[in-house]
């Protein structure tokens, strides 16, 4: 049990951006990371959850609400369509049965977990992020985590519609563990060279970032002929440290390999042969 | 603060502590089928269906649950009647110390209302989340299958008929 004074539910989203600006004051969507911190000054949640804000919409760019739960996320017939079913085959990774059917998207998110697949999905993806402030705001989600501000209420993703061939790889100790480490790559081809391209790690073990030298590298080449130099390039450039998990220098390694066994992934799905 | 909540279709109109998690109230009114056990959110045996829905009541605020549905293990034997899940567990040997039980059958439930024809891959997928110590899943795995088509079958034979098949 938390030891707080009030629970609140908000009607409206200004209200909750009221309450959440009092002094002690914690936001609780699905309530996953919210229900175990120990902060012994907390004195109020703010239940965001009934402000709604989970709904999925289409159209040129996809709508997600940030209440929308990964289960909703993974079984949105709109997102399970696009990409070869990427978006479905790499949320049923995420945790648990039950654990998909009470996060956030925003919760996701907002608390800029370093071990996070979602963050890294929605990077890769060069999804936006929309969120509240007393006014509201969209802006990248790499630069959203970039900005260290945690005050503001998530309201929605914004992600792209597109026809990119995409690849998340992860390397965890079991299929219910935490990711060592997590690759996302999303690539556009023209003629099997590679024309846009997007590398985005985490869990290195600090928040997911993307590898700007490795995309500029691969960019114009050849998918099939470049997997080994792309490879080596990730072990010396991508910036990762030790924890209990692995040491820096295990994490580089799993780069590089989590990257060749990624674009393998998109040369089989592209067609092209090896 | 004082809310409203359904567990088992039996209405509960209690005063909570505002920072006070599902599985402590559930137990308190004596759903001691819910277990407190990891507090890391890794076990599954304090798992519930919220609106049909299994989720960890370890990491649920009862707060939320205000105007919700809750069922727990006791809402799928009816009068002393036991599921075919329940049942297909006891058959298959699939219950050792009984701990994880209950929240094995409240996640299997869920799973054959969502997908009445899983496959053995579906099932381990939907199930990771609860841990067992001791039966190493392969029994659980196929009582959930037999359970699976024990349902289909009662399902498509004829209302009238239904009292052979138990
Ligand atoms: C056992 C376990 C395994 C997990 N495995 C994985 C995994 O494999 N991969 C992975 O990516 N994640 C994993 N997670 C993390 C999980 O996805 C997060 O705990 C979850 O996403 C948090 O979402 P929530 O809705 O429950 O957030 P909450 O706990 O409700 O909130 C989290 C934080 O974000 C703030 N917040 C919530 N919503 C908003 C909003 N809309 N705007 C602003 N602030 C907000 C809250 O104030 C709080 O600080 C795991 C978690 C657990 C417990």
């Amino acid at each position: 049990m938390l030891k707080i004074k009030e629970y609140l539910r908000p009607e409206t989203i200004e209200e909750a951006y009221e309450m959440g600006s009092l002094p002690n004051s914690l936001y609780v969507s699905g309530g996953l990371i919210a229900a175990q911190l120990k902060i012994s000054r907390l004195e109020r949640l703010v239940d965001l959850k009934t402000l709604g804000m989970d709904e999925i919409e289409d159209g040129s760019i996809v709508k997600i609400g940030a209440n929308a739960k990964l289960t909703t996320f993974m079984n949105n017939p709109i997102l399970s369509s696009q990409n070869n079913g990427f978006f479905k085959e790499v949320a049923k990774d995420i945790g648990s049965t039950q654990i998909r059917n009470m996060a956030t998207i925003g919760g996701s998110i907002a608390f800029k977990l370093g071990w996070s697949d979602v963050i890294t999905i929605f990077m890769v993806t060069e999804s936006q992020v929309e969120f509240y402030d007393g006014n509201f705001h969209k802006t990248t989600l790499e630069n959203f985590i970039k900005d260290g501000k945690r005050d503001q209420i998530i309201t929605a993703v914004y992600l792209p519609k597109n026809t990119k061939f995409m690849a998340f790889e992860k390397f965890a100790k079991s299929t219910f563990d935490i990711a060592t480490l997590n690759l996302g790559i999303a690539l556009s081809l023209e003629n099997e060279l590679i024309k846009e391209i997007t590398i985005v790690v985490g869990s290195r073990p600090m928040i997911s970032e993307r590898v700007r030298e490795v995309e500029d590298f691969l960019k114009g080449k050849d998918l099939l002929n470049s997997i080994d130099k792309a490879a080596n390039l990730m072990e010396s450039v991508v910036k990762v440290g030790t924890d209990m998990r692995a040491s820096a220098e295990y994490r580089k390694a799993l780069a590089g390999a989590l990257l060749k066994k990624a674009m393998r992934r998109i040369c089989y799905e592209s067609g092209i042969q090896g | 603060m004082k809310v409203e909540f359904k567990v088992n279709d039996r209405k509960h109109s209690i005063e909570i502590e505002p920072g006070e998690l599902l599985v402590e109230t559930l137990r308190r009114l004596g759903y001691k089928s819910v277990k407190h056990a990891c507090d890391t959110a890794s076990c599954g045996a304090c798992s519930v269906q919220l609106d049909g829905n299994p989720v960890l009541s370890c990491r649920t605020f009862t707060a939320a649950v205000d105007g919700h549905e809750i069922k727990t293990v006791e809402a799928f034997s009816k009068e002393g009647e036991l599921s075919a899940v329940q049942k297909a567990l006891v058959e298959e040997g699939a219950v050792q110390c009984g701990f994880c039980i209950p929240a094995l059958v409240v996640t299997a439930e869920a799973l054959l209302n969502e997908n009445p024809n899983p496959t053995e891959e579906e099932i381990k997928t939907y199930l990771n989340g609860n841990l067992c110590r001791c039966t190493g899943y392969v029994s659980q795995n196929h009582a959930i299958m037999k359970a699976a088509e024990l349902r289909r079958n009662s399902a498509s034979v004829p209302a009238g008929n239904q009292g052979e098949l138990s």
